[in-house]
């Protein structure tokens, strides 16, 4: 298994609520859109990913069948790639919902917020604004209020599927290494059992670099 | 925050231009607004862009009740004309905006929805302001395809949009146009290029000339009274415009 040497830890390390209602979360030099984005690119990859060892589950089990007896542990592993390449698809699939309601609603708690800070500029030049606007004021508020709640609460959201997407990807080193140690067991076919472990690796290693690069995003977000 | 002047007043109804804010930053382009009231009512004309919605609204609150704004006008759908839209929706939802039909589906970009726009047709409309019937005087490819003035027959007064618009230097202060010719040098490289067709400028100084005008109230710029708006829709009939496609 390639192990990817980050900086960052990514994933599996303890959640911290990141806290939105701002362009730029906290000095990072990161906006909200921008991180959105980059865990949105992250997802088409791993979309990607995830089709290759579909397809790489299907082989497995051609492969397998051939060798006969002597591969039926393999069967089996290809059986769990299968299962693992679908729970992929499926958490990917609510991914891509959440992160266009995520961009949805960012964008439109940034223009309530621009919105709300030119009734209170308005307030500031007269006192007559300021009274005549006070209703608007609070009203404009507390949508933005309400807005960026529900957002926070989509990136705690966002935040326990990167835990799940952590729980998949040892799921998925596991599964990769069952299938090195099972190729062994190939016979004639061990050679071309070997290969399909090792496209196997190389298929969970991407999954494990998008898990890890999303986990650092939200951390460097949180930070 | 700007500065409000009372331009007309007879009774109950009463022009005010909004103009001229010190504070405004250099990359805006100035723009004035019109609140044409009678009585309890009023209408704004081109209420202008968010960016100067505090400073209008608060010039506004000093001489009269904002919530008693029932309409907006927007001769066309430019940012700098009615981009603040959302801003006045927040303020009173159920404000309305007289638009050209040809943009409804436009400026809600900027804000409002099906139920905020009147539509204006192309051959203009009469809006009744409480007492007094102002009319939406067609104006189309002067410079937009869907535009509209306001014409108060009562005041005798235009409101012309970006007709009779001046670039002026920032240092100048008049409302008031006090020597066409030098204010005119200001208004010629707009019009050149903003206004894109002949057939339009004509069209419009044919129908202008015809009406009473005793002042003549540009979206930017001062205002021209008198003598100096027929000598301007005379200038203008005779300029060349749609400099933008001249080799």
């Amino acid at each position: 298994m390639k192990h990817h040497d980050e900086e960052c830890k990514g994933a599996g390390v303890p959640v911290r609520r990141i806290r939105l209602g701002t362009p730029e979360l906290r000095g990072t030099g990161v906006t909200e859109l921008r991180l959105i984005s980059d865990v949105n690119e992250a997802i088409k990859l791993s979309i990607e990913a995830s089709g290759k060892i579909g397809l790489l589950a299907i082989n497995a089990n051609l492969i397998a069948g051939r060798a006969g007896v002597r591969a039926i542990g393999f069967c089996v592993v290809a059986g769990e790639l299968r299962r693992f390449s679908d729970g992929m698809a499926n958490m990917m699939q609510g991914w891509s919902h959440l992160i266009y309601a995520l961009v949805r609603e960012t964008a439109r708690s940034r223009n309530q917020a621009r919105r709300l800070g030119k009734l209170k500029a308005a307030g500031r030049l007269s006192e007559k604004a300021r009274a005549a606007l006070s209703a608007a004021y609070l009203r404009s508020r507390d949508a933005l209020h309400k807005i960026t709640n529900e957002n926070s609460l989509r990136v705690l959201e966002l935040q326990g599927m990167i835990q799940r997407a952590e729980k998949q990807r040892i799921t998925g080193e596991v599964i990769a290494r069952s299938a090195m140690i099972e190729s062994a067991y190939g016979g004639t076919m061990r050679a071309a059992l070997q290969q399909v472990a090792l496209d196997i690796d190389a298929g969970i290693s991407s999954f494990t670099s998008f898990s890890r690069n999303v986990g650092c995003m939200m951390q460097r977000a949180a930070a | 925050m700007k500065k409000t002047t009372a331009i007309y007043e007879n009774g109950t109804h009463r022009w005010l231009a909004v103009s001229r804010d010190p504070e405004r930053p250099n990359y805006l382009i100035d723009t004035n607004e019109y609140l044409i009231t009678d009585g309890e009512v009023g209408l704004l004309t081109d209420p202008g862009g968010s960016e100067i919605f505090p400073a209008v609204f608060s010039a506004i609150c000093e001489e009269f009740d904002p919530a008693k704004i029932r309409w907006l006008f927007a001769s066309h759908q430019d940012p700098d004309i009615i981009s603040s839209l959302a801003l006045w929706l927040e303020f009173n939802r159920d404000i309305k905006c007289y638009l050209s039909w040809l943009w409804d589906s436009f400026v809600p970009h900027f804000g409002g929805t099906d139920t905020t726009f009147i539509d204006i047709p192309d051959e203009g409309m009469k809006m009744q302001l409480n007492k007094i019937v102002l009319e939406a005087i067609p104006a189309h490819y002067l410079h937009s395809s869907g535009n509209f003035h306001v014409y108060d027959e009562k005041a005798r007064i235009l409101f012309s949009g970006d007709v009779g618009a001046a670039m002026l230097s920032p240092d100048s202060n008049d409302l008031f146009v006090k020597d066409f010719d030098k204010h005119i040098r200001h208004a010629e490289g707009f019009h050149r290029r903003w206004m894109g067709s002949k057939d339009a400028v004509l069209d419009w100084c044919e129908r202008a000339s015809k009406m009473q005008i005793d002042m003549m109230c540009p979206q930017h710029g001062a205002i021209y009274q008198g003598a100096d708006v027929m000598r301007f829709i005379d200038w203008f009939a005779g300029l060349e415009v749609g400099s933008g496609v001249r080799r």
